[in-house]
């Protein structure tokens, strides 16, 4: 799992309240059981954290925490 | 009493959750309030406020006790019900995995919604844009949505609301409840009321609006109803939640009967949007029909937990009700001296505390009573809680746009 992976999962667990157990890199944002709702908010944590701006309807519900990482990576995010 | 309705009728109390500043339970809330401990202090959070002191629930902690993703989801009005309310059905003996959730119904009392989520969201949006406002800000600020997550939270797929009558809305919720299972709709109600509004504009404006103590140098002893030195109510966080049931239906589960709802009464002042009606006609309009509800005669009536807040109009009207009504017979309390005022909590909070009133045969005592103002003719208890033998106790409550509800509670 990578340094930025690590770090979404962290955010996960500990702000959103994502069960540890069940998540994985390769888990879906609909498998971790996030509505619209929670991702939108999701993406203002990201942005909060790394300073980039997530926009609506980038953060799919099949979306990876694995992909999210790839996704911040490609806006520049660096860990 | 005459008792002219059938037993079927009946709506009983079969479990109490509490999470105020008295403590997280029941059984803690009901020490500290026997032994007249108020809890008003110095709050961190209104350092440099025009008051800063407050009640607030001590040691509570969203996480631990709901979860991450609930204390995400949620404002702290909510989780306070959350808590009060799991306390209450777990000691009810009911089963959310096992019962019939259209039969189960949720009646709460609100006022205030998540106004901390709504004000730190109103920052959001002034500092840094709509693209930095929550998108959960308007689920977690709803007054509604305390009932909305309590139902989703065990189940309950009956008819569910919020009571909004100030902070009359704990005792209004009771009294809607027990309607709800009069009516058949449902076998069972998750009845009660919750206020976390500690946040910096609700209290600017509660301040301003001269309604609050400013014993600044002594918080402890500003909450002091019927003191002849009151001078405002202390803000206060709370929930309080009660299991409402048909006797019929909880009969047969053998469950334990804390008390019966034998008489509710409401009414409006048409007087003005904070202030009491001087004459209190209102309030005594209310009682008097808490008691024809529930065919009883003043003289049964062995104690009343008094809406009590503190402040200077609000007492002396009470009292002045409460002693044409029945006269210096019941013995009187108002533990808000305890607790400070909880608002829309207060109601429910207060109900559960006649329960275990009916419960111990204690009255618990009004803390800080030193001198009793003159103006008050009824039995105020103080300095340490009474035993007295109890049959029937009423509780009043009074809110801001003259809503009066008063309650009558029997022994099971």
């Amino acid at each position: 799992m990578s340094d930025l992976t690590e770090r979404l999962v962290d955010l996960l667990t500990r702000q959103v309240g994502v069960d540890e157990a069940g998540l994985r890199a390769e888990a879906t944002f609909d498998e971790l059981e996030l509505d619209s709702l929670v991702l939108i908010e999701f993406a203002l944590i990201l942005k909060k954290e790394f300073g980039v701006v997530v926009e609506d309807g980038e953060l799919t519900p099949n979306l990876t925490v694995q992909g999210t990482a790839k996704l911040l990576e490609a806006k520049g995010v660096m860990v | 009493m005459n008792r002219t309705r059938q037993e079927t009728d009946d709506v009983v109390v079969t479990g109490l959750g509490l999470v105020t500043p008295a403590g997280i339970g029941v059984r803690d809330n009901w020490a500290r309030v026997c032994a007249g401990t108020p809890t008003a202090t110095e709050d961190p959070a209104l350092t440099g406020a025009a008051v800063d002191f407050s009640c607030r629930v001590p040691g509570f902690d969203a996480t631990a006790a709901l979860g991450r993703a609930t204390a995400f989801r949620t404002d702290r009005f909510v989780q306070l019900a959350l808590v009060a309310a799991r306390e209450a059905v777990a000691g009810a003996g009911l089963d959310p995995a096992t019962w019939d959730g259209a039969r189960v119904g949720v009646v709460l009392g609100n006022s205030l919604g998540g106004s901390a989520t709504f004000e730190r969201q109103h920052r959001e949006l002034l500092d840094h844009g709509v693209g930095d406002v929550s998108p959960m800000m308007v689920p977690m600020s709803m007054v509604n949505m305390v009932a909305g997550n309590v139902s989703i939270d065990c189940g309950a797929r009956g008819p569910s609301l919020v009571t909004a009558t100030a902070c009359a809305s704990g005792t209004t919720a009771i009294g809607v409840g027990r309607d709800l299972l009069r009516s058949g709709a449902c076998d069972v109600v998750i009845a009660g009321g919750t206020e976390s509004a500690l946040s910096p504009a609700v209290l600017a404006g509660l301040s301003r609006m001269g309604a609050l103590s400013a014993r600044r140098d002594d918080p402890s002893r500003a909450s002091r109803p019927f003191d002849v030195a009151r001078d405002g109510f202390v803000a206060a966080e709370g929930a309080g939640v009660l299991v409402l049931e048909r006797g019929a239906a909880a009969a047969p589960r053998s469950a334990r009967v804390l008390a019966r709802v034998v008489g509710f009464g409401a009414s409006a002042d048409a007087h003005h949007v904070t202030a009491p009606e001087p004459g209190g006609s209102g309030l005594e309009a209310a009682v008097r029909a808490a008691l024809a509800d529930g065919d009883l005669t003043p003289g049964e009536v062995g104690h009343v937990n008094a809406h009590g807040t503190s402040t200077p109009l609000n007492d002396v009207t009470e009292a002045a009700v409460l002693a044409r009504v029945f006269g210096d017979r019941p013995a009187v309390t108002s533990t808000k001296g305890v607790t400070g005022h909880t608002l829309a909590a207060a109601g429910a909070i207060e109900a559960a505390y006649c329960v275990l009133a009916l419960r111990d045969s204690v009255v618990p005592p009004t803390a800080n009573l030193d001198t009793l103002d003159p103006a008050v003719a009824v039995d105020v208890v103080a300095g340490a809680a009474r035993r007295v033998d109890l049959d029937v106790v009423v509780s009043t409550s009074l809110g801001f746009g003259g809503f009066n509800a008063a309650l009558a509670l029997a022994a099971a």
